[in-house]
């Protein structure tokens, strides 16, 4: 029946002939702001859209990530060590190299495969010995960075740094495993110190690997799952702009709403420390059903300019289109559906062979991937059944604060604290723990990030060791 | 314009937006415009694109249309032939409690002479479900105007 109309359809038709609407003074003031709105950009990815911006970008990055590695290539040969040990810490007169590093405290065994590395260091040692000759052994894999320190004797001092030509006595200055003072650093050893500390780390963990000579978690990587309720305790009025969402509306109710959370990821244990992150979700859903009672003021985004000339917004109150609701929100409650990727650090302290006590601290980003009513436009959030009262018939505009524009997507940012315990089994571990966050959030995209929202509840959680 | 806008918008303050970035998008287009339609003609498209667009932005815009298969019959129902004289603020009050998916299609397919096909192609849909949506909007708009007594059921 395509283009086959019929008379409903001429009637109607005929209906919208010459049907026009007079435009306002306020349309043309408005297209004009917007005609002399600068082209919105979208930072480096607009820019990145440009081919050849593109590539002259690429060049500029590859030049400059030669330049990086060619200046920390350089200045690992030139930097001297860092850190200092006493003449005391030397190996005893009889003591090979293997017990040395046995006795290290590092918990790495002698002739194992990771100590391997290890053993290769004392090859210059074992050569001084053999020449009677006291040698400062660098049992740190880190300090493969530095030249071999040179040979030194008991009560003479050797400076820290030939640059600085610091004297301590009977000190023999040495780089320290892992985290190097970056006290006094000059900005030429900064990317070599801060290597020092990314080396450390990793020499612990991997000394670490598979125990905790503190008691706690054995260090390794794990990879963790966890799901929960959390309850939105929503307190929805102008001033107070927390709970789900909507900052514009004057609402008489509260609407709570429950979030079904889940998130995934991986992590590193180092002894009792456990650092993460992964992806997650926030699905929420308002709870209140039932008979709803609402205010909501019409409000107009009003362009106008400012005395740079940028276009910028009024939030204007309408009274005209304003209305008074009543409802039943059952059949239309608001969900909403955020992607969230966490950040987070957990101390674990063991309380037996069974079970640990975990406190953690998180930070999270999330962006608003769906939501079942729209977001840029309180409007149309109408209650399944309704009836509602027209305010007022003629325009009055009032001149709000708000600048801004509307837009669907908006972003939010939060910070957590989570409590709970854990029970272990052989390969993994599960727990239930108590989750409380507090967010801040934008009303709609490119809007001020004014919201506040918290939310707390229990989640269960499981942890697989490698 | 604003008439046309305010077809496919649910509130005046919403077409009056689209009026606004539709022209804002004609004046920026102007270089574009190869004289191949006549100029309310191309105007009138992107006013219609921009409308469309603002659906876009409503993150329900993949529920607006119940999907069927392509190849599902829509429900067309006979009609008596009684034309009706009606004008366009009855008709447009009637739009106003229709549910957006039919909204659009009644507009694109009845007012600016769309086929099915091309409006499944715009609106990213099915022909069958732009054929069943079309039939229930003009069930939705008939049976409204019986009710006004506009028109005779």
């Amino acid at each position: 029946m395509d283009n086959r109309f019929d008379h409903i359809e001429d009637s109607l038709r005929n209906a919208f002939e010459g049907f026009e609407m007079p435009v306002t003074d306020m349309d043309w003031n408005a297209i004009e702001a917007g005609l002399q709105k600068p082209e919105r950009r979208r930072g480096i990815i607009a820019w990145f859209k440009d081919s050849r911006k593109r590539r002259w970008g690429l060049l500029a990055l590859l030049l400059a990530g030669s330049g990086a590695a060619y200046w920390l290539g350089s200045a690992q040969q030139s930097l001297p060590a860092a850190g200092k040990i006493t003449a005391q810490e030397q190996p005893a007169p009889g003591k090979t190299p293997e017990n040395v590093i046995a006795d290290n405290g590092t918990g790495v065994e002698p002739n194992t495969k990771e100590s391997g590395i290890l053993r290769k260091e004392f090859s210059a040692a074992q050569a001084a010995e053999r020449n009677n000759t006291k040698v400062a052994h660098n049992t740190n894999p880190v300090n493969n960075i530095y030249p071999p320190p040179k040979p030194a004797e008991r009560g003479i001092s050797i400076p820290a740094d030939p640059e600085e030509g610091v004297s301590e006595g009977t000190t023999i200055h040495e780089p320290k495993p892992g985290f190097g003072s970056l006290k006094g650093a000059s900005l030429r050893q900064w990317p070599v110190l801060l290597q020092n500390m990314m080396l450390g780390f990793l020499h612990n963990w991997k000394a670490a690997k598979g125990k905790n000579p503190d008691g706690g978690p054995k260090s390794g990587l794990e990879c963790y799952a966890q799901a929960g309720l959390l309850y939105s305790p929503g307190k929805l009025n102008s001033s107070t702009p927390s709970g789900n969402w909507e900052g514009t509306q004057l609402l008489t109710t509260a609407i709570p709403a429950i979030h079904f959370r889940a998130e995934a990821g991986a992590g590193i244990q180092v002894k009792n420390i456990y650092l993460y992150s992964g992806i997650g979700a926030d699905a929420s859903a308002q709870t209140l059903a039932g008979t709803e009672y609402k205010v909501k003021i019409a409000t107009r985004w009003i362009p106008y300019q400012n005395m740079q000339g940028d276009t910028l917004y009024h939030l204007a109150v309408q009274w005209k289109d304003s209305v008074v609701t009543i409802g039943n929100r059952s059949g239309n409650r608001q969900t909403q559906l955020w992607a969230e990727i966490p950040l987070g650090v957990r101390h674990t302290i063991r309380l037996n062979n069974q079970w640990d006590l975990n406190t953690g601290l998180q930070a999270t980003f999330g962006v608003l991937a769906s939501s079942n009513r729209q977001v840029a436009n309180p409007y149309l959030g109408q209650p399944a059944d309704y009836w509602q009262y027209k305010l007022g018939k003629q325009a009055d505009y009032t001149s709000a604060t708000l600048d801004a524009s509307e837009f669907l997507r908006k972003f939010r940012a939060g910070t957590g604290v989570n409590l709970g315990i854990q029970y272990h089994l052989p390969k993994f571990d599960l727990g239930v723990q108590t989750t409380g966050l507090y967010y801040i959030s934008q009303t709609w995209k490119n809007t001020p990030w004014n919201q506040r929202n918290i939310m707390y509840g229990l989640q269960l959680r499981a942890g697989f060791k490698f | 314009m604003l008439g046309l806008c305010r077809r496919y918008c649910k509130s005046e303050d919403d077409a009056h937006d689209a009026l606004q970035e539709g022209f804002i998008k004609v004046f920026n287009s102007l270089e574009k415009y190869r004289g191949d339609s006549a100029l309310d003609t191309w105007m009138g498209r992107i006013f219609i694109n921009t409308a469309i667009d603002q659906y876009k932005k409503i993150s329900t815009y993949g529920k607006m249309f119940d999907s069927l298969p392509d190849n599902a019959e829509a429900e067309d129902e006979v009609y008596e032939d009684n034309s009706f004289p009606c004008n366009a603020k009855e008709v447009l009050l009637v739009m106003d409690q229709m549910p957006e998916g039919y909204r659009v299609i009644f507009n694109l397919y009845c007012l600016e002479g769309f086929t099915h096909r091309q409006i499944a192609e715009t609106l990213g849909i099915s022909e069958g479900t732009s054929k069943s949506q079309y039939a229930r909007a003009k069930k939705f708009i008939f049976d409204a105007l019986v009710k006004k007594g506009v028109v005779r059921g």
